[in-house]
């Protein structure tokens, strides 16, 4: 189960790659952003060398340990976007929003927090380096709503996981009684 | 005829329990907010998932005993 997953999220994982290098290169081009391109092909190159390592593990075996590298690595690349890209006034920052929304509704409640604690250490660590134009409380604000979304699809994830099971044991007790009704059917 | 009772199951947390971990709770979310508010620096905010853990967990423990789960 958690190898197809991941294995789906590699492949997702080239497309956002994909979207994402086009706008960071759209943005160049018109001035809006004034990441040089080799930076931006480091990231790029980085994301691929990347994927494709998770693929060749991915064709042998899934380790426990992977998804917790493939989000953490995922989360620290787009810190990296956002600090090279503005800071905290980057445009890049809703990107942060995918890994969080991708992987609760994945993995759960569990993982929920553990992108958000990630997020809120790597977040800090781009503030300290680009210093925020406006007030620390609207950052705070920011983290805090990001937490807010966090809680919410890991709850949301957790209840329809909880169905999930629910629906799987009455499918388990239907092929149960079925497979009793047969048994006591008379041999014609 | 009176159905036969069934023995009580012990509460798992009592209501002091429950009293402290709301206060601890409070205490939490007045230190989250005080440190969104007036925080003058970044490195600050990387508190913020412990308290909001915290936060989180004591208003759980809270609902629950309201809803008289324990």
């Amino acid at each position: 189960m958690e190898q197809q997953i991941e294995r789906s999220k590699v492949v997702v994982r080239w497309i956002v790659a994909a979207v994402i290098f086009g706008a960071v290169s759209y943005l160049k081009r018109a001035g809006s952003v004034t990441i040089p391109w080799s930076t931006i092909l480091t990231l790029t190159a980085a994301v691929a060398a990347l994927n494709l390592t998770y693929w060749s593990i991915l064709r042998r075996s899934s380790p426990h340990w992977l998804k917790y590298v493939t989000t953490a690595t995922d989360v620290a690349l787009i810190s990296l976007l956002v600090l090279f890209t503005g800071g905290s006034a980057s445009v890049f920052y809703v990107a942060y929003f995918i890994v969080l929304v991708s992987n609760s509704i994945r993995y759960g409640m569990g993982m929920a927090l553990y992108v958000a604690t990630v997020y809120n250490v790597t977040y800090v660590a781009v503030l300290g380096v680009v210093s925020p134009a406006g007030d620390l409380t609207t950052e705070a604000v920011k983290i805090l709503a990001f937490w807010g979304v966090a809680l919410y699809a890991g709850y949301l994830a957790m209840r329809f996981q909880r169905y999930a099971r629910i629906l799987e044991s009455y499918e388990e007790t239907i092929a149960k009684l079925r497979a009793e009704l047969t048994g006591l059917r008379p041999a014609k | 005829m009176n159905a036969p009772r069934l023995p009580q199951a012990r509460p798992t947390l009592k209501g002091r329990h429950v009293a402290w971990s709301g206060m601890v709770g409070l205490v939490l979310l007045l230190l989250l907010i005080a440190i969104a508010w007036r925080a003058t620096n970044a490195l600050w905010f990387l508190v913020f998932p412990a308290l909001l853990i915290g936060v989180v967990a004591a208003g759980a423990i809270a609902v629950l005993w309201g809803l008289r789960h324990f």
